[in-house]
């Protein structure tokens, strides 16, 4: 408990002075946390208060926050290469910025760090690792970190899966996420080793597989019998209810109970349509990206996406003036990761090109004393500005996923034409009816589509969305003929209920 | 004389059974993370060794405040979930101790009027400190390291050095000594110290009573009710027997509780451990026995 305690001053300190947090005390804040749960159940009321940073007012936030951007400034223009000379053209001091300042400093462009990611790097950083996106939009972006700044994100990890205490040790986590995602992997396996569950960092392989390793029987000392929390992208959830319902898979089939996902949206329809295959489960959602780790956004149960002022500073501005939004309006996500966050790689006014609406508060949720947008809406280079306004993927994608006929994940696109949008997508079978289904749905959420066009097979569509379901990682072992601690047939198929079991599973 | 005996024993017993009857019912204001190990253990061990020599350093004021600080974040600890109001335990915890120097500079510190204030602070302290280390998940084998190994310090630093009896000669000049003390006739007992007021005085250490105290509450955490029991009143023996040895004159030095506490300890700890085939831990033990009423 003394060791805990002289840790967390080091902590504080870091959180209040903006100097680097000392790594030995995070470990054992996180070390500590553990040994509670272990004791007593469970920690104290002020945990997250104590990790998260204290609740400041506006006044108060402006300032640390102002502070905090003006010494990440100053090293971005004495140690990067990109940022002097824009700093200085556009006649931006960086010893003297204050909060106020912020907005005179150029937003930096995703195809400019794309194109010269180590321009940004500081010419003092330990580089250790060279992590990159996965290139939804394009090329991946490249982003440098020390080891410092992994084990930090590591340890903001464990102590957001403790103080959240929204999974238990006895679960049993299975990562289905690219095992290429580097900070992915690494925040969801720190973050579930500091609570005590098993973790099996799986990667994304095909449905089939994956839909074996959920339904496969466990019998580990104080752990759930089967996988309880799958940890996946949208896209490739989606992948696995479409599949497993197609081989008679169901609720009985597994145990999962909650699902950690994000780097994509995850919509209503999914949602809805996921409890056919798995049952109810309950939805975990944040918003992360390899360029701002560890800024990230946590989802409150109103749906806001809020974000740790002291990790970070997040704008929603104007795609094309680069001027803030006004409440309601979308705009992009504009992100600064502050000392002592970040250290290696320093991004200015960071433009995501996720696409949000500002927010004007006050908030009443649980998280209502921290700074909030909207969900994602989706990708601005993937939105479409028309005669009536933005059509973004979320307006789609909800609407199509809704409908029955469209198989998951949806598969589609749109773009701008006169008058509105034209959107293609996949469908079972293109008949009249699921026309009828689509056109209602779309309208019902405001998209003004000019032309839709169904198609039977995927490779027909013009301008797909890409879908991170798409990175899925090849295995030696063909599913049906392998892992006989595993039944071949889904239970439920097995019953006599719908679905081709084995014959369908040795096609593959 | 057998008079005091029966009140010093009795501060001992009420501090037992009401850090005891608080450990069920009211739960200390605790980190919201953080439980007690052995490395809090360890540091435990460095601090009580090195603190004599910090107070047979420091300057008379400075070991008053620093006496002062102590005894006034325990108190303030026990009181608090008692009490309506967090101004309300302070207001009381410091015109408790207010009272405490008042008597003390008024009557002397082995006036009967301040020695029951005293006594009555530091069973406050014991309820207080007990409770927040064993509401802080102390195990039970740490609070029998704890033991044992203030058994053998107890020993040396009673029997062999000469640090425990200059320690209580300083402190017994102040208020809020940190022993449970009832006045006795001039004479009467064996000189265990060389204070002037010492042989006036039969008493047993606050830190004997607040260890001994840990102990039960963390063998009633782990291993069970009987267990705790079994402390309590290994505890109380031994303490009633040492001031009976005192009383009885048939000691005539400084007995160190500790060094046979210590031992006692111990066996307790493997016998109940063999016998429960290893300790709950406090959520184990929370959902076995749930409190009665949760402050």
């Amino acid at each position: 408990m003394l060791e805990t305690a002289f840790a967390n001053l080091r902590f504080a300190a870091s959180m209040l002075f903006g100097v680097p947090f000392h790594e030995r005390s995070l470990d054992r804040i996180v070390d500590g946390m553990r040994a509670t749960i272990e004791e007593l159940g469970a920690l104290g009321d002020e945990a997250n208060a104590l990790v998260g940073g204290p609740v400041l007012d506006e006044k108060t936030r402006h300032d640390i926050q102002g502070r905090r951007f003006r010494s990440q400034a100053m090293r971005a223009a004495r140690e990067t290469a990109y940022y002097p000379e824009v700093l200085a053209a556009a006649g931006v001091d960086p010893a003297k910025l204050t909060y106020k300042d912020i907005a005179r400093v150029p937003v930096t462009a995703k195809d400019t760090l794309r194109d010269n990611p180590e321009a940004f790097v500081r010419r003092t950083a330990k580089i250790a690792t060279r992590v990159t996106s996965t290139g939804t939009t394009g090329w991946p972006t490249s982003v440098y970190f020390s080891e410092y700044e992994l084990h930090v994100i590591g340890a903001f990890a464990a102590f957001a899966y403790m103080t959240e205490r929204r999974l238990d040790p006895d679960d049993i986590v299975q990562i289905a996420i690219t095992t290429r995602a580097t900070l992915g992997m690494l925040t969801v396996t720190r973050g579930c080793a500091a609570v005590g569950m098993a973790v099996h960092p799986a990667g994304m392989l095909s449905p089939d597989h994956t839909l074996r390793l959920l339904t496969e029987k466990h019998h580990l000392p104080g752990k759930k019998p089967k996988v309880s929390v799958l940890s996946s992208y949208p896209t490739y959830f989606g992948q696995l209810v479409e599949r497993g319902l197609e081989l008679g898979y169901g609720p009985s089939d597994f145990g999962l109970e909650k699902v950690l996902t994000g780097g994509e949206l995850l919509t209503d329809g999914l949602r809805r349509r996921s409890e056919q295959l798995f049952g109810e489960l309950s939805f975990l959602q944040n918003y992360a990206l390899t360029e701002l780790d560890p800024m990230t956004g946590n989802l409150c149960l109103d749906g806001h996406l809020h974000f740790e002022p002291s990790a970070g500073i997040a704008e929603v501005l104007d795609p094309e003036s680069h001027q803030p939004v006004a409440p309601g309006e979308p705009g992009v996500l504009v992100g600064t990761v502050l000392p002592p966050y970040r250290e290696t790689t320093i991004l200015l006014r960071y433009n995501t090109e996720d696409v949000v609406r500002a927010l004007a508060g006050p908030f009443t949720c649980s998280l209502r004393n921290l700074p909030a947008t909207s969900h994602v809406l989706g990708k601005l280079r993937l939105s479409a500005r028309h005669d009536h306004g933005w059509t973004f993927m979320r307006d789609v994608q909800e609407a199509l996923e809704t409908v029955q006929a469209v198989p998951l994940p949806a598969r589609y696109g749109f773009w701008a034409v006169p008058g509105g949008v034209a959107v293609e997508v996949r469908v079972r079978s293109a008949t009249a009816q699921t026309r009828r289904a689509l056109e209602a749905q779309l309208a019902e959420r405001g998209v003004p589509v000019q032309q839709l066009r169904l198609v039977e097979d995927p490779a027909e569509l013009d301008r797909p969305v890409p879908l991170r379901c798409d990175l899925q990682e090849a295995t030696f072992d063909r599913v049906a003929d392998h892992s006989p601690a595993v039944a071949p047939v889904p239970a439920t198929a097995a019953r006599g209920q719908a679905g081709t079991g084995l014959a369908v599973a040795r096609g593959t | 004389m057998w008079g005091a005996l029966l009140v010093v024993a009795g501060y001992a017993a009420l501090s037992l059974l009401a850090g005891w009857a608080y450990f069920r019912r009211y739960r200390v204001t605790r980190p919201a993370f953080g439980v007690v190990s052995l490395t809090d253990v360890a540091i435990m061990l460095t601090f009580i060794v090195l603190v004599p020599y910090l107070y047979l350093t420091l300057p008379l004021w400075a070991v008053a405040g620093l006496l002062g600080v102590g005894v006034v974040s325990a108190v303030y600890l026990a009181l608090q979930p008692l009490l309506r109001g967090r101004w309300v335990a302070v207001v009381l915890c410091l015109g408790l101790v207010g009272v405490d120097v008042a008597l003390a500079v008024g009557q002397g510190v082995t006036g009967t009027a301040f020695l029951l204030v005293n006594d009555t602070i530091l069973a406050l302290v014991v309820v207080g400190a007990a409770n927040l280390w064993a509401q802080a998940g102390m195990k039970a084998r740490d609070a029998a390291i704890l033991g044992g190994a203030l058994a053998v310090y107890d020993a040396l630093a009673t029997w062999q050095l000469p640090v425990m009896a200059r320690l209580l000669d300083r402190l017994l000049q102040l208020p809020l000594f940190p022993l449970f003390a009832w006045p006795v006739r001039r004479g009467t007992i064996p000189d265990i110290g060389s204070a002037g007021v010492l042989p006036q005085l039969l008493g047993v250490g606050l830190g004997d009573i607040l260890v001994a105290t840990v102990f039960a509450l963390a063998m009633r955490k782990a291993f069970g009710r009987p267990a705790g029991l079994v402390a309590v009143a290994v505890t109380l023996a031994t303490v009633v027997g040492a001031l009976s040895l005192l009383s009885s004159g048939l000691v005539t030095t400084a007995i160190p509780v500790m060094t046979f506490l210590g031992p006692l300890m111990i066996v307790q700890y493997a016998y109940w451990r063999r016998a429960r085939h290893g300790e709950r831990t406090t959520r184990q033990y929370l959902q076995a026995e749930p409190q009665p009423r949760q402050a």
